[in-house]
C-alpha cells in the first residue's frame, strides 16, 4: 500500500550485507579474476604458472604445437567440447521426457499426496551426487547387476562393456540431475487450473492435443527452467565423465579437472574453465533476458 | 464536543519516491475524547497520515503536536499512542494473553504484572477464555477484539485505528461498529479512524474529515458533511447525489438564482459555495419529490420538467431516474410507504413528471 | 483445483511412466544400501544380511578421521554462511533501501550460476597464489563460499512473506528496535533460518568437486576419502559407507522439508 518501509532493523548497509559481499569478493570474484590472469600465463611444467603473457592457452582449443614450433589445426579438444554439448543436451532431453509425466501426474494429484510425492523427489536432489553416481558403477561395471542379470536370462554370452562410454555418462548425467527438471515443471503445472485441460477435451481435443496444445505451452517456463537446470550443470558435470567416462572419455569438467592434476597445465585448465564459465553465464544470460526467470513463477 | 485540542496536524507534506504527492499540505486538529474519522477512498492519503501520527512514517515538511508537544522526532515506542492495524497485525508465535501484555510488558511492567493486567483487560473484552490459544486459532471477530483489547491494555492518550472493521462481514461489522463506540465512551479515549466506508464514518463520528488526493476536503459533524458538502467531491463520495450543471444569474434575500440547462430558474441556498459564473447544482435524490403535470400550480417555485426513464424498486425505497430536457439525469428517491403486497409504481416508463427541488436541499458548487 | 486433476485431464500411460519414473529415481539407491548390508564381497550376488561392512568401516581410522573433518567443516560453514546470510537478508527485507542491493542480491546467488568445478579451480588457484595453506580451514572458507547462497534463499523467503507489520506493532506497542527485533523478527524468522541452516549442511557435507581440489592430504573428507576407495575399485565398505552418508543427507533433508513447510504456515 505504502511504497516506504518502516525501517526498524537500522544495521547500515555496510555492516549487515558487507560482510557476507566482503566474503564472496574476497573468495569468490578475486580468484575468477586470478584465474583469468593465469589464463594468459605461460604453463610452468612443475605446476603453476610462469610471469609471463601468453595466449598458447587458448590457442591450443583448435591448433597442436608440433616440435618445431609450427601450428596444425588440432580438432580434439573441440571435440571434447562439443561432445560435452551433446551429452548435455541429451541428458536434458532425456530428463525432459521422464520428468513431464511424472510432473503432471503429481501435479494433478490431491494436496496431501502431493506433498509426499514432491519430498520423494526432493531427497535424491539433496543425496550425495557422487554416491548416487556411484550406484551406477555397480550397475553398469563388467560384473555388476545388469551384465550379471542380463547374463542369468541368458540374453547374452559375456559381459557387455556398458562402464566408460557415452551412454554410462548419458545416463549418469540424467540420473544426477532429474529432480532438477521435474521440480520447475511441477511447480508450474501446480497453478495450472485443471478446468483448461476439461475445457480443451470438451472442445473435441484428444488427449494428444491437449497434452501438446495446452499443458505444454502452460508449462512452458517451468520446462525453460527445468531445461536451464538440467544443461548448465551436465554442462560442467565432473562426477559422471570420471567415473561412468573412466578418464577416457572426457568431458569439459574433468579436463579441467586434469589440468590441475596429472596435466599440470594451470594456464590451459584455466582458459577451459573461462570458457566454461562464458558458455554458461551465456546461456543464463539469453534465459534471463527473455524473463525466464519470472515466467518460471518461482 | 468542543473539548481541547489534544493533536495537531500542521500543514504536513509527505511524498515516495517516484509518485504524486502522499499528502500535499494536510492540517487538521482532533480533540480530546473525540471520535474523529479519516474518510476517503484508497490512496486519498488518510492511512499515510495515520502511519505519520503513529510514528511509522516521517512527513518531509510540517508537524505533528500531541498535547502542544512535536511527537515528529519521537519513534512510534515513545509515544503514547497506539495502533490496531487493519489486519490487526496479532503476534502469531504469541498467545492472546502475551499479546496483550506484550505493550505493558516494554513499558517496563514486570512479565508477571503485565501478565495479571492483561488477563483483567481480556475479562472486561468477554476474552477471558481465550488467553492461552494462539491467534490463529481465533476468529476474525475475535481477532479484532484482541487487537482492541491488546492497544487499550497501555491506556494510549490517543488510539488510531486503520480500518479495523474491512476484514469483517457486514453482520458482524454492524455490531462491532457499535461497540467500538461504547469502548469510545467509556474510556474517552480520542480515537482517530480511517475508513473509506461513508456509512461507518457518519454512523460513528463525532467529526468527519473528507480527504482526496492527499488534502482534506472538508471538516465537519456527519450531518454538516451530509447536507452541507462543502465540494462536489465531497458531494459525491458521500451518499448519492444528483449533479445539475447552471450559471447563476442573479442573488436575491440570501438566495442564488441558477438558471439549469434545460431552461428552468432554481433557487439555491447561497451557502459559502460559488457566487457567480458556472456552477453544478447538487440535490440528494431523497430532498427532491416527483408530481404529475397536473398538480403543480401549487408549488410552483423550483420545478424542472423531465421524463421518466426508469423504475428501480429497491425494497424500503423506489427509484425513478428522470431525464431533464438538456439531456441531465435526475434520480429521485421516495420511500414505499403501502406495504401489504399491493405495491404500485406512482409513475410509468416514459410518463411527464415535474419535481419541485426544495431551495434549502440545493448546493450551488463549483464545477 | 483443490482437489487435484478431474478424469478429464489425466493422461494415458502417466500414472504408469510416474511409476517408472521413481523407480529410477529409486533403484540405484535401494540397490546401493541394499548390497551394503551383504555378507559376501560382491555387490552383485546376495549371499546374507550382516552388519560386517558396516563394523569394518566404522572401526577404520581413515573413515573416522574424514567423518570428523566432514563434520568439523560443515558444522562450522553452516555457522558462518548461515550468520552472513541473514545478515544480508534483512539488509535486503528490513533495511533501509540502499544502491546496489540488486548487485548484492546477485552477488549472494552467484555461486549457483557458476559451474562448481570452476569455483573449485578458482579457490585452488587463489590458495596457491596467496600461499594459504592452513589444511581444514581451506576447505572451511571455500565451504562457506558456496553454501551462502543455499542458507540465503530460505530466510530470504521467510522474511519476504513475513508482514512488515507485526514490527510496526511491536513499535508501536512500545518495543525498542532491538527487542523488536529479539521477541517479533527473529522468532518469526526461526524456521526460515532452520530451513536454510539445514541446507548449508547437506550441501557442505555432500561437496566432492570442491574439496577435492581444495583439501590436501591431512584435510579429506567423507565424499573426498569415498572417491578415493571407489577409483580403487569396488569393495562393500563404500556401500557402508555411501549409505550412512546418504542417511544423512535424507534426514537432514526431510527435517528442512518440514521446518520450511512450518514456515510457510
Amino acid at each position: 500500500m505504502t511504497e516506504s518501509r518502516f525501517i526498524n532493523f537500522a544495521l547500515p548497509p555496510w555492516l549487515s550485507a558487507g560482510p557476507a559481499m566482503a566474503v564472496l569478493l574476497f573468495f569468490l570474484a578475486a580468484p575468477l579474476c586470478i584465474v583469468a590472469a593465469y589464463s594468459l600465463m605461460e604453463a610452468d611444467p612443475h605446476g603453476g604458472v610462469r610471469a609471463a603473457f601468453s595466449s598458447e592457452a587458448y590457442v591450443r582449443f583448435l591448433f597442436e604445437r608440433d616440435w618445431d614450433g609450427n601450428l596444425a589445426l588440432d580438432g580434439s579438444y573441440a571435440a571434447i567440447f562439443a561432445r560435452s554439448f551433446l551429452l548435455a543436451a541429451a541428458a536434458t532431453a532425456l530428463c525432459l521426457l521422464a520428468a513431464f509425466p511424472a510432473a503432471y501426474c503429481i501435479a494433478g494429484q490431491p494436496p496431501e499426496r502431493r506433498g509426499l510425492l514432491l519430498l520423494l523427489i526432493t531427497i535424491p536432489f539433496w543425496a550425495n551426487l557422487l554416491v548416487r553416481t556411484y550406484c551406477w558403477v555397480l550397475i553398469l561395471r563388467d560384473s555388476g547387476l545388469a551384465n550379471t542379470w542380463l547374463s542369468a536370462l541368458g540374453v547374452i554370452a559375456s559381459p557387455l562393456p556398458l562402464m566408460y562410454t557415452d551412454g554410462a555418462i548419458l545416463a549418469g548425467l540424467a540420473y544426477s540431475y532429474l529432480p532438477f527438471m521435474a521440480l520447475p515443471i511441477y511447480a508450474a503445472l501446480e497453478k495450472t487450473d485443471w478446468r483448461l485441460m476439461e475445457a480443451a477435451r470438451d472442445l473435441y481435443a484428444g488427449w494428444w492435443q491437449t497434452l501438446f496444445r495446452i499443458a505444454v505451452p502452460l508449462a512452458r517456463g517451468g520446462i525453460a527452467a527445468g531445461c536451464i537446470m538440467v544443461f548448465i550443470p551436465s554442462l560442467g558435470a565432473f562426477i559422471a565423465p570420471d567415473l561412468l567416462g573412466g578418464g577416457r572419455k572426457l568431458m569439459i569438467g574433468s579436463l579441467i579437472q586434469l589440468q590441475f592434476s596429472s596435466s599440470r597445465n594451470w594456464p590451459f585448465g584455466s582458459a577451459a574453465a573461462f570458457v566454461l564459465l562464458a558458455a554458461v553465464l551465456l546461456v543464463l544470460w539469453l534465459w534471463l533476458r527473455r524473463g525466464g526467470a519470472q515466467k518460471a513463477q518461482w | 464536543m468542543g473539548g481541547a485540542a489534544l493533536i495537531e496536524i500542521r500543514g504536513v507534506r509527505k511524498s515516495f519516491a517516484g509518485q504524486a504527492r502522499a499528502l500535499d499540505g494536510v492540517s487538521l486538529t482532533v480533540r480530546e475524547n473525540e471520535f474523529f474519522t479519516l474518510l476517503g477512498p484508497s490512496g486519498c492519503g488518510k492511512t499515510t497520515l495515520l502511519r505519520i501520527v503513529a510514528g511509522f512514517e516521517r512527513p518531509d515538511s510540517g508537524e505533528v503536536l500531541l498535547a502542544g508537544k512535536d511527537i515528529c522526532p519521537l519513534p512510534p515506542n515513545l509515544r503514547p499512542v497506539n495502533t490496531v492495524f487493519q489486519n490487526y497485525a496479532l503476534f502469531p508465535h504469541l498467545t492472546v494473553l502475551e499479546n496483550v501484555a506484550f505493550g505493558l510488558e516494554m513499558r517496563g511492567a514486570k512479565r508477571e504484572d503485565a501478565k495479571t493486567q492483561a488477563r483483567q483487560m481480556l475479562e472486561t473484552t468477554m476474552l477471558g477464555e481465550f488467553g492461552a490459544r494462539l491467534p490463529s486459532q481465533l476468529s476474525g471477530g475475535q481477532q479484532q477484539r484482541v487487537a482492541l483489547a491488546r492497544a487499550l491494555a497501555c491506556k494510549p492518550r490517543v488510539l488510531l485505528l486503520d480500518e479495523p472493521l474491512s476484514a469483517l462481514d457486514l453482520k458482524l461489522r454492524r455490531t462491532m461498529r457499535a461497540e467500538l463506540k461504547r469502548v469510545q465512551r467509556e474510556t474517552q479515549i480520542t480515537f482517530i479512524f480511517v475508513t473509506h466506508d461513508q456509512e461507518e464514518a457518519l454512523a460513528m463520528s463525532d467529526r468527519v474529515a473528507v480527504m482526496n488526493e492527499g488534502r482534506v476536503r472538508q471538516i465537519g459533524e456527519p450531518a454538516e458533511i451530509y447536507d452541507a458538502p462543502g465540494d462536489r467531491f465531497v458531494a459525491g463520495f458521500i451518499g448519492e447525489t444528483n449533479f445539475l450543471p447552471g450559471e447563476i444569474t442573479g442573488c436575491e434575500n440570501g438566495f442564488l438564482r441558477v438558471l439549469l440547462g434545460g431552461g428552468a430558474t432554481v433557487a439555491v441556498a447561497a451557502g459559502n459555495g460559488e457566487k457567480s459564473g458556472a456552477v453544478t447544482v447538487a440535490i440528494r435524490p431523497e430532498r427532491a419529490a416527483l408530481h404529475s403535470p397536473a398538480d403543480t400550480a401549487a408549488n410552483a417555485e423550483n420545478i424542472v420538467t423531465g421524463e421518466v426513464r426508469d423504475i428501480v424498486y429497491l425494497g424500503g425505497t423506489t427509484r425513478y431516474d428522470v431525464v431533464l430536457p438538456d439531456g441531465a439525469a435526475l434520480s429521485v428517491s421516495e420511500s414505499n410507504e403501502s406495504g401489504g403486497g399491493n405495491y404500485a409504481a406512482r409513475f410509468a416508463r416514459g410518463e411527464k413528471v415535474c419535481a419541485s427541488l426544495p431551495r434549502d436541499s440545493l448546493r450551488a458548487l463549483e464545477r | 483445483m483443490v482437489t487435484g486433476a478431474g478424469q478429464a485431464a489425466k493422461m494415458p500411460g502417466f500414472a504408469a511412466w510416474t511409476g517408472v519414473f521413481y523407480a529410477f529415481l529409486y533403484a540405484p539407491i535401494v540397490i546401493l544400501v541394499v548390497f551394503s548390508f551383504n555378507a559376501g564381497r560382491s555387490a552383485t550376488v546376495w549371499t546374507e544380511f550382516s552388519f560386517a561392512w558396516y563394523a569394518r568401516a566404522f572401526a577404520n581410522k581413515s573413515i573416522q578421521q574424514a567423518a570428523a573433518n566432514s563434520l568439523i567443516v560443515a558444522f562450522s560453514a553452516t555457522a558462518a554462511a548461515t550468520f552472513l546470510a541473514l545478515l544480508a537478508a534483512l539488509a535486503l527485507t528490513r533495511g533501509r533501501r540502499f544502491r546496489g542491493a540488486g548487485a548484492c542480491h546477485l552477488a549472494i546467488l552467484a555461486p549457483l550460476m557458476i559451474p562448481e568445478i570452476v569455483t573449485a579451480v578458482a579457490t585452488l588457484v587463489f590458495f596457491s597464489a596467496i600461499g594459504l595453506r592452513l589444511g581444514l580451514f581451506n576447505v572451511f572458507i571455500a565451504h562457506t563460499v558456496f553454501c551462502i547462497p543455499f542458507a540465503f534463499l530460505p530466510i530470504w523467503a521467510r522474511l519476504q512473506d513475513m508482514n512488515e507489520t507485526l514490527e510496526c506493532a511491536a513499535r508501536d506497542l512500545y518495543a525498542d528496535a532491538w527487542q523488536t527485533f529479539r521477541r517479533v523478527t527473529l522468532p518469526l524468522a526461526a524456521p526460515g533460518i532452520a530451513a536454510g541452516a539445514m541446507l548449508a549442511f547437506i550441501i557442505s557435507l555432500d561437496d566432492f568437486v570442491i574439496t577435492l581440489m581444495v583439501a590436501d592430504a591431512g584435510s579429506t573428507t567423507l565424499p573426498v576419502y569415498i572417491y578415493g576407495m571407489v577409483r580403487m575399485g569396488t569393495s562393500p565398505e563404500i556401500n557402508a559407507v555411501s549409505t550412512v552418508l546418504l542417511a544423512a543427507s535424507a534426514t537432514v533433508a526431510v527435517a528442512s522439508h518440514f521446518a520450511a513447510r512450518r514456515a510457510r504456515k
